[in-house]
């Protein structure tokens, strides 16, 4: 039996243990944009992954039709009381809405500043990684179609990241339950005083956001709801995220933490919405750290 | 190119691996357990027992730098892992005979081997900060038992092939 290692495949080993190295260190630095042969491999890989995708997605539709159907009488009793509620709300919306507008009117307020102000692309969610530590889904659109990296991306019940890499046809998106602290964002938590506060990290034990550094005396309760504040540059404002889970004081007593339940479920997403920020962005990048 | 049949089955389990198989996770059935499927390293084990170890090297080297753009932030990862793993098993694996039971251990050592490097590489450098009992709770036992029955379907159908293929070289 010849030696496991002879001196060629020793030097060999090292040689590619150098290499992963520097590819480590190359790949986690951030870069503008994606180079062509990686936008290459990203648009043919995306294309040939619709083609699998939409029939896997498809027959899961059928299954969760067809759960559906069981509780559609009780779903519909709730729906109806929701819709009495609604009306009510829509006819406030539209009279706060018109005010909202003549006053903005009078003031001169130059919508061009708007925060608030988006623009949304619909897109489909073609492939996600197949391991739980990179939490990132690839979609089917790209800069062809006016995407750009740092869009925001938001699911019908709320925020789940970011637009991370761009090709041509596709984009990959990185998740906010991502660990390497890519989740950074500014946030309001609405109610009476408007906290403003910055979303740290995610713990993935509790399935919890952290926003971290709130004043002592902030008065924020369990159940209190937040948004994105758009004060951060780079998000619009007025994203969803979710609910205040609980409130604690830090390790030192001098700020408190809140742990935010994010609304949007992560583990069944198909479509997705990117938003686009209208309003300026700056270089300063609310959902980059180091 | 003559191997052009078992480029198209690797391609094929390369993408089934992010598309179909998260679209029918685990956690989207409510359960908090991950199983990563890690299809590209078993056939690239059986490639090198059945048909050319080189060959399957080469595989090895091509579908883990893909796996590592597509699927992945960090580049090598995968790429360096699944080699390493491939070659060392198919170097002790050259006196083993290949029965399906031997195929099925080596498959589930190579799974085990892979994920624990994988883990160890994405600990080092930030990606993941699941402890360790968590990370076998959660992680390697689901991935163990999926990548198993994966080696037991895929064993007989991948054989042929590879044996095919090797008749028509000589």
């Amino acid at each position: 039996m010849p030696p496991f290692f002879f001196n060629k495949k020793l030097i060999l080993l090292l040689t590619s243990l150098i290499l992963l190295v520097a590819l480590v260190g190359f790949s986690l630095k951030e870069r503008k944009q994606l180079s062509w042969p990686e936008q290459l491999i990203h648009d043919t890989s995306g294309w040939l992954q619709v083609v699998l995708n939409s029939p896997a997605q498809y027959v899961k539709g059928f299954v969760e039709n067809v759960e559906d159907i069981k509780n559609v009488y009780e779903e519909n009793k709730v729906l109806k009381k929701h819709l009495q509620d609604y009306v009510e709300l829509d006819a406030k919306y539209g009279d706060l809405q018109q005010r909202y507008t003549s006053l903005e009117k009078q003031l001169h307020i130059n919508s061009a500043t708007d925060i608030l102000a988006s623009k949304t692309h619909i897109a489909l969610v073609i492939s996600r990684s197949f391991d739980d530590w990179n939490q990132q889904l690839t979609i089917d659109k790209g800069r062809q179609q006016g995407i750009k990296k740092n869009d925001a991306v938001v699911t019908s019940d709320g925020f789940i990241g970011k637009i991370k890499d761009v090709s041509q046809f596709t984009s990959t998106v990185t998740l906010i339950t991502a660990q390497k602290g890519n989740n950074q964002i500014s946030v309001k938590v609405i109610n009476k005083n408007g906290t403003n506060g910055l979303i740290q990290s995610y713990d993935s034990n509790k399935n919890v956001l952290l926003l971290e550094k709130l004043r002592v005396d902030s008065k924020i309760k369990k159940g209190d709801k937040v948004v994105t504040s758009g004060i951060g540059c780079v998000y619009p404002a007025g994203l969803y995220i979710g609910k205040v889970k609980s409130v604690a004081a830090d390790r030192y007593g001098l700020s408190k933490i809140a742990k935010i339940k994010p609304a949007a479920n992560f583990d069944n997403l198909d479509y997705v919405d990117v938003v686009e920020r209208q309003a300026l962005t700056c270089k300063g990048s609310e959902g980059d750290s180091r | 190119m003559k191997q052009v049949q078992l480029f198209i089955v690797l391609l094929v389990l390369f993408l089934l691996q992010g598309t179909v198989f998260q679209v029918f996770s685990l956690r989207s059935f409510g359960y908090d357990l991950v199983a990563s499927p890690y299809f590209i390293l078993i056939a690239v084990l059986m490639i090198g027992f059945f048909y050319s170890k080189t060959v399957a090297l080469r595989y090895s080297i091509i579908f883990g730098f893909l796996i590592d753009f597509v699927y992945t932030d960090v580049w090598g990862v995968y790429a360096f892992c699944m080699t390493v793993t491939s070659y060392v098993l198919l170097f002790i694996g050259r006196h083993f005979n290949t029965h399906i039971i031997i195929i099925l251990l080596t498959s589930m050592v190579a799974t085990i081997l892979v994920d624990v490097e994988v883990y160890g590489i994405y600990t080092l450098i930030g990606i993941t900060k699941q402890n360790f009992i968590e990370y076998i709770q959660q992680h390697l036992a689901p991935t163990l038992i999926l990548n198993s029955v994966f080696t037991v379907i895929c064993f007989y159908p991948l054989r042929a092939l590879c044996e095919r293929l090797k008749e028509k070289l000589t």
